[in-house]
């Protein structure tokens, strides 16, 4: 095959899987273009609320990059106690929908010893727990970036300047990932409603919801979305233009040592209190304000009872979501990794598909369903279903992931393997998957986490009869006795970390068996 | 190479794709597959449900003990943070997987009955149900019922002080202190379009102008009224009677009061059942419907958590119910039957417009 033709064959996977993913947001999009709504779109009120929404944007990627890439720096590189199992909680935040982390707060302003806490209202209330909710994505994302940087570059840079200039040097290599991280949490904020909703922020999303839910007008909400994804991509596609030519010359040096963290007498403590304070913070306070009514009223049994019921749906939609997630994302990553123009076309589209509110590509695909013969119930009504677009819905995570690892492969090894004639797919077992290793098995955990968290697709499209847990708690929490739903929540946690603590042990299976 | 790498790669979730997808074509809990029409003979009904699910669930096992068939209970989410089975059903009209959907007020039915999503059932079991409440064309069938009641912190409102109307939370007692739901969502939506109807347009109009000028806070939901009165930071708030059950149930120092017993009464919000037009398991929704309208379910829900009313006024209530029933209440004088087509009105233009400004 031709240069030309592979080029073309690239360009052609690329916009098959931006298709895909674009797919079930489209039936409202394409019904919205084709009518006139009654009602106008640019208001008074909606101009706020696209002032707000930027400034709650610009604010959680601001909050969780300030802290998401000094924090994952510093984890990274310097040794202390308990160091992998602390740094996988810090994905707690993450799993929790961002409602019940404010009704937590709000609990614990109204109890008494607690009421010298300042209480989060309004927009800074909102950037204060979707910030810190957030703050995973940046610290992963610079702890996957430094754990690209050889062993011999910290060591030239510590020789050069001590532990200082490692720090800097290495903020300056992870900071484009980073700030794409803190991009992409940013960009996950717009279209979550329940935050503002609870501290009474007039964002978009709420006025899509209110579209959605009150006037059940979906041509206007259509409209409004399709702004929210405009300004969205207006906003991000300079920084990312900006953060793919970093990321390029980030990867130009080949990985020859892994660093080993180094055990630094100061910064290892401040390493070991940040990810502590930090999880103190963002997980046990509201958590513990969440879960308090289970103290005075535990219905462990009954919450065990609904665990039970709902698990095995939970892990169909969330790994299910996961594994379309990376390998959608693997296939943009491997197509487009020679070409900055290809990979910024995806990154944009993707980035301007998760600014959209879920309930679009939802009801855009129960539309479809119902218009689809019976015997496609398979792809359009079933569990596959909800993954599918939970999964599409959590492409761009994946995406970055992949096209980072992507970019690390050398390509002499393919090279040499055509020299020598080795079969593509032995090359792909014992090279290529090994050293994506890592990149999969963080985009599965992202991926997985993410999904639970999404309550609006996983509720509209679920099939009759199939619960997940994170909806079962969303349904009974709104007039259920509150140790209920403070025992499911602590169940839901402590399942969460269960499965983090599973997937501290998935990188011995993945060995970097290349050198 | 890579061009090789990438076939490979493609072939991965495809494969993964069809595996998953031909494995649940075959499932019988696939709805709407072919494996569900096989269920739905042996006798399955799907209940898309906006009451909440603690108090749904009891009735759906008992009706299963009772008939046989299979319930498939799809239960809302608190109403405001996601946009909810009406919605849903709304999408799915075509070729709908819900036979039945049993709502906890009459205007998300009625909204149902006007997009073309439910069909007309004449039940014989709606015998000694009072028939205002219920659909003239027979698409939604009332039952049960909550009430609007204002709820208050006990601590912070002694008896002598405590609310009698809904205008209270105007009063300047109360500046700062009051709360209630976005007006656009949920059963405050239903209140807000009965205030328009039971005052007139510029009195309720001028109604929320007041709350606004005495700083009433707009919350989330009712459950989140009822949890902020309860613990204080709030000291009186409009909720449903359930969520007040809920607090008292849970020793919380509240009280209510029914609003407006000397004036225009209090808001009566029964539950109502419609049939999905098209569903699935017609006979089975059919069954359902008949089931939730026996004076029996009336008597179960009164027992309930949820502690709502029963309409038929022959339904022995159970000691210690809370509540007055319906017949004990001065109900708000409000046509059921064209409370969604006011709330349509309003919510796009004065309610929204009055969300938008409040502080």
């Amino acid at each position: 095959m031709g240069h030309g033709a592979k080029r073309i064959l690239r360009w052609v996977l690329v916009g098959a899987v931006l298709c895909v993913a674009i797919g079930p947001s489209l039936p409202l999009v394409v019904s919205t273009l084709g009518q006139e709504s009654p009602r106008p779109v640019w208001t008074d009120a909606f101009s706020r609320s696209v002032q707000t929404t930027l400034w709650l944007g610009v604010g959680v990627s601001v909050v969780s990059l300030l802290i998401g890439l000094p924090l994952g720096l510093l984890a990274a590189l310097y040794r202390f106690p308990a160091r992998w199992p602390l740094v996988l909680f810090q994905a707690l935040p993450l799993l929790l929908p961002s409602f019940l982390l404010c009704i937590g707060w709000s609990n614990l302003a109204a109890v008494t010893w607690t009421s010298w806490l300042p209480a989060p209202d309004g927009l800074a209330g909102c950037v204060f727990v979707m910030g810190l909710q957030m703050v995973p994505l940046p610290f992963f994302a610079t702890w996957a970036a430094c754990h690209n940087l050889t062993a011999s570059q910290i060591d030239a840079s510590r020789l050069h300047g001590g532990d200082k200039s490692v720090l800097r040097l290495s903020a300056r290599a992870c900071a484009p990932v980073a700030i794409v991280a803190a991009l992409l949490a940013g960009t996950l904020s717009l279209s979550d409603p329940g935050a503002p909703l609870i501290f009474g922020c007039r964002s978009m999303a709420i006025e899509i919801l209110t579209s959605f839910s009150a006037l059940f007008d979906y041509d206007l909400a259509g409209r409004q979305c399709l702004l929210l994804a405009g300004w969205v991509l207006l906003l991000t596609a300079p920084v990312l233009l900006v953060g793919l030519r970093w990321l390029a010359a980030a990867v130009l040096a080949r990985q020859t040592r892994p660093a080993v963290p180094y055990p630094h007498r100061a910064l290892s403590r401040i390493a070991l209190a940040g990810v502590l304070l930090v999880l103190f913070v963002g997980i046990v306070v509201p958590t513990f304000g969440l879960c308090l009514p289970a103290a005075q009223n535990p219905m462990i049994g009954r919450a065990a009872a609904k665990v039970g019921d709902t698990a095995s749906t939970t892990l169909i939609f969330t790994g299910g979501a996961a594994l379309v997630a990376v390998l959608f994302a693997a296939t943009v990553a491997l197509a487009a990794s020679e070409s900055s123009r290809a990979r910024l076309t995806s990154l944009a589209v993707l980035f301007a598909l998760l600014a959209m509110p879920p309930a679009l590509a939802a009801i855009g695909v129960s539309r479809v369903a119902t218009h689809s013969p019976q015997h496609l119930d398979w792809l359009t009504r079933s569990p596959l279903t909800v993954a599918l677009i939970l999964g599409l819905r959590f492409l761009p995570v994946a995406t970055i992931s992949m096209m980072r690892a992507v970019a690390s492969l050398s390509p002499s090894w393919t090279d040499a393997a055509r020299v020598h004639g080795v079969a593509a797919p032995r090359l792909f077992v014992r090279v290529i998957l090994p050293n994506l290793g890592s990149a999969i098995t963080v985009s599965l955990l992202l991926v997985t986490v993410l999904a639970a968290a999404d309550i609006t697709t996983t509720h509209l499209l679920q099939p009759p009869g199939a619960q997940s847990l994170p909806v079962a708690i969303f349904t009974v929490m709104a007039n259920s006795p509150e140790g209920l739903v403070a025992s499911l929540c602590l169940l839901y946690l402590l399942c969460v970390v269960l499965l983090l603590a599973a997937a501290s042990q998935i990188p011995r299976l993945w060995p970097r068996r290349v050198a | 190479m890579k061009c090789r790498l990438l076939t490979l790669f493609l072939a991965i979730p495809f494969a993964a794709v069809g595996t998953l997808g031909c494995s649940r074509s075959s499932s019988p809990s696939g709805p709407g597959s072919s494996g569900s029409n096989e269920m739905s003979a042996s006798g399955t009904v799907v209940v898309y449900s906006s009451v909440d699910e603690v108090f749904a669930q009891p009735i759906c096992k008992q009706f299963e003990q009772d008939t046989g068939i299979a319930v498939e209970l799809v239960p809302d989410t608190e109403e405001t943070k996601s946009t909810g089975l009406v919605n849903r059903l709304i999408a799915e009209k075509e070729r709908p997987r819900a036979d039945v959907f049993w709502s906890g007020d009459p205007v998300r039915a009625a909204i149902l009955k006007s997009k073309g999503v439910s069909a007309p059932y004449r039940s014989a079991a709606a015998d000694g149900l009072p028939m205002e409440f219920s659909d003239a064309d027979h698409h939604w069938i009332s039952f049960s019922a909550r009430a609007r009641v204002i709820v208050y912190n006990k601590d912070l409102v002694p008896d002598d002080k405590k609310p009698t109307s809904i205008h209270d939370l105007a009063d300047a007692r109360f500046k700062g202190k009051a709360c209630l739901a976005n007006p656009l969502f949920g059963t405050t939506s239903m209140h807000a379009a009965a205030l328009f109807q039971a005052l007139g347009d510029e009195e309720a109009k001028k109604f929320f102008q007041s709350l606004v000028d005495n700083g009433a806070k707009i919350l989330s939901s009712n459950g989140e009224v009822r949890r902020r009165v309860a613990n204080g930071e709030y000291a009186i708030g409009l909720t449903d009677t359930d969520d007040v059950n809920v607090a008292i149930q849970e020793g919380k120092p509240v009280g209510f009061v029914y609003p407006d017993a000397d004036g225009i009464g209090t808001l009566v919000m029964p539950n109502a059942v419609a049939l999905v037009a098209g569903g699935p398991n017609n006979e089975n929704g059919k069954k359902f419907i008949d089931y939730l309208l026996r004076a029996e379910t009336e008597a179960a829900l009164a027992r309930s958590e949820a502690a709502q009313m029963p309409l038929r006024s022959n339904v022995v209530l159970p000691d210690g119910f809370p509540f007055k029933s319906v017949a004990q209440l001065k109900a708000m004088s409000v046509d059921y039957a064209t409370l969604a087509d006011t709330l349509e009105k309003i919510s796009g233009t004065f309610l929204k417009q009055w969300v938008d400004e409040h502080p």
